[in-house]
């Protein structure tokens, strides 16, 4: 009776934790936070830097509608990460050169791996984020 | 003894109150799961993330801060052990562990192969990898604890434990007795064996034969047991146990342990830095080979095994030698292995407290402003991502150079009062210099690696 208590109790236990592991899955699965970068605006975006190497430089950001024509008027808006928790990220805001085309002053402040993700907001306020990766050597 | 914590007001009735260290445990588990929830649900990006910024920023900066100040904190808030105790008290006192798992090789191991898959899995960078282990401490702890005694996860197989447990071998506290001679009358030993109402150590620890901080989880269950409130948390010189020949049993396993303990606080720094991609490339090549696992799986087996064995039996050997005594050579090795602990601190301390915690403390601020704006909630504002240091970066590197070098002055201290208490007679200084020089090349070591510029590794094996 004791032996039967006791594996029902461990049995409740182990339901508790394997509930709650289900949950965060669910939560994850049903997509129950708006997070994820996202770009449904039918725009390509492209961003090349001049240069990957520590130090200061410059990303180009193009933008094109889905017949390949620049996207002009646009505000974009550049964020660059490295993949280690607890780095401050490089904040820089795209100024239009040409048509469709967007310089931002960078920094690559560390080699390592970088996350660039590009915030563009359209004349019309539709906007989308594309994410870029990109590895810097050590210098 | 000098002060006894639990003595003192208000924190020291804390510590003693019955559901202290639930308190401590909940609140931690409300904080752990956020970070489950986040690292499972949230963006997949590191620096956003509260999952991977908490876990390799704050949860490792304070720790290193909290044994360095007061003792092993975490394990006593350890919220992995919440589930532990509940099934603990549904599988009664389940069996014994292995007689052959008893001893720290598996911890060894198991310290070595998480470090390890922290490099190779680039941990710090992937939110729901993060999640994932901490999901894994949960249930390991809950199937071991389910089926054995005497808490083997906490014991033998934690790699944090094991950390902890190595790191609080320089804490200013440790738990005693106020006066043995109530313990040697005391017919319940409850200390150890329970109350009742409370559980008795769950590492075993017999409260008046403890002399050190190893195993010992600071769960304060021996003094909430004790029926004559004669067990203590003292606070001690912290060089306490790195100076005092008797505070371990010699054992290899102990003593091995703060060898790899000491080399993978090197290591581990070694991975962010430029050389390792170097030699890296060079075995990929040399292997024929571009499995960024196994090579790295054979850097670290050098630099966390390999070296620390051979460089602590070297030392070892050559110190019984110019001693000239006739004695084991794992007696030799226990003379002199713990004096290695402050400096062993001081590398892991000015890499994780120096390094990743001052450098990116109050990141966490923009990162817990974006957690709360994706649910839509905004009473905190709107992050503001140009926080994150403490300390300016320029001081950064001096900080670490003077940790180490206090470390190593530490040690070095260390060295030479074990060598004036040494069995039967004083050992000379020649007898020292094995160890003097393990300690400046280490240190050296140290000084090195954290005067390289750091670099975020991860993607950049080619092989």
């Amino acid at each position: 009776m004791t032996t039967r208590m006791k594996t029902y109790k461990l049995g409740q236990i182990t339901a508790v934790f394997l509930s709650l592991f289900l949950v965060l899955l669910s939560a994850s699965a049903c997509g129950g936070r708006q997070n994820h970068p996202t770009n449904d605006t039918g725009v390509t975006v492209t961003a090349e830097p001049a240069a990957t190497a520590v130090g200061e430089t410059t990303l180009v950001v193009t933008l094109t509608d889905a017949s390949g024509q620049p996207v002009s008027d646009a505000t974009v808006q550049v964020r660059g990460d490295m993949t280690h928790a607890g780095m401050t990220p490089v904040l820089r805001t795209g100024l239009p050169t040409e048509p469709g085309v967007y310089s931002v002053p960078f920094e690559w402040t560390m080699a390592g791996d970088w996350i660039v993700t590009v915030d563009f907001t359209l004349a019309d306020g539709r906007s989308g984020t594309e994410t870029f990766n990109f590895s810097i050597p050590t210098s | 003894m000098t002060y006894n914590v639990l003595s003192f007001p208000l924190i020291g009735r804390f510590l003693r109150w019955r559901w202290g260290r639930l308190v401590l445990q909940t609140a931690l588990l409300a904080v752990t799961a956020v970070l489950l929830y986040d690292g499972f649900t949230g963006r997949p990006l590191a620096p956003t993330n509260l999952a991977t910024v908490v876990t390799w920023v704050h949860y490792r900066g304070l720790v290193m801060l909290a044994l360095l100040l007061f003792g092993n904190l975490f394990c006593m808030s350890c919220p992995f052990t919440l589930p532990r105790t509940l099934a603990r008290k549904v599988s009664g006192h389940g069996r014994r562990w292995p007689r052959a798992l008893r001893s720290k090789w598996l911890a060894i191991g198991v310290l070595f192969v998480y470090l390890w898959l922290y490099e190779w899995l680039d941990l710090w960078a992937s939110p729901l990898l993060t999640a994932y282990v901490i999901l894994a401490y949960f249930v390991a702890s809950f199937v071991l604890e389910a089926i054995f005694a005497e808490s083997p996860f906490c014991k033998y197989v934690c790699p944090l434990g094991t950390f902890n447990f190595a790191s609080a071998t320089i804490s200013p506290t440790q738990i005693t007795v106020l006066s043995p001679d109530t313990c040697r009358t005391c017919p319940g030993k409850e200390c150890i064996n329970g109350n009742g109402d409370v559980l008795g150590c769950g590492t075993e620890l017999f409260a008046p034969q403890i002399s050190s901080n190893m195993d010992c989880v600071f769960c304060l269950d021996c003094a909430r047991a004790c029926p004559y409130d004669n067990v203590a948390l003292a606070l001690r010189n912290p060089l306490h146990e790195a100076t005092t020949p008797d505070a371990w049993p010699r054992r290899w396993d102990l003593h091995l342990l703060i060898l790899v303990f000491a080399f993978a606080g090197l290591s581990n720094a070694f991975g962010m830095v430029p050389p390792v991609y170097t030699l890296e490339a060079a075995l990929g090549r040399w292997l024929h080979t571009n499995n960024e696992g196994l090579v790295l799986f054979l850097i670290f087996a050098v630099l966390n095994l390999l070296l620390p064995v051979g460089l602590g039996l070297s030392a070892a050997w050559l110190s019984r030698r110019f001693a000239g005594r006739r004695e084991p050579l794992r007696v030799a090795l226990a003379r002199y292995a713990p004096a290695l602990l402050p400096l062993a601190f001081a590398v892991w301390f000015a890499h994780y407290a120096g390094f990743h915690f001052l450098s990116s403390a109050m990141t966490i601020v923009p990162v817990f402003q974006n957690f709360l704006l994706d649910h839509g909630l905004t009473f905190l504002g709107t992050p503001d991502w140009t926080l994150g240091p403490l300390l300016p970066g320029a001081w950064l590197d001096p900080f670490e150079m003077v940790v180490v070098l206090a470390g190593f002055a530490a040690s070095f201290y260390a060295v030479g009062v074990r060598a004036r208490r040494a069995d039967g007679r004083p050992d000379t200084l020649a007898a020292q210099l094995p160890w003097l020089a393990l300690l400046l090349a280490l240190a050296l070591a140290a000084m090195f690696i954290f005067y390289l510029p750091m670099e975020m590794r991860g993607a950049g094996f080619a092989g």
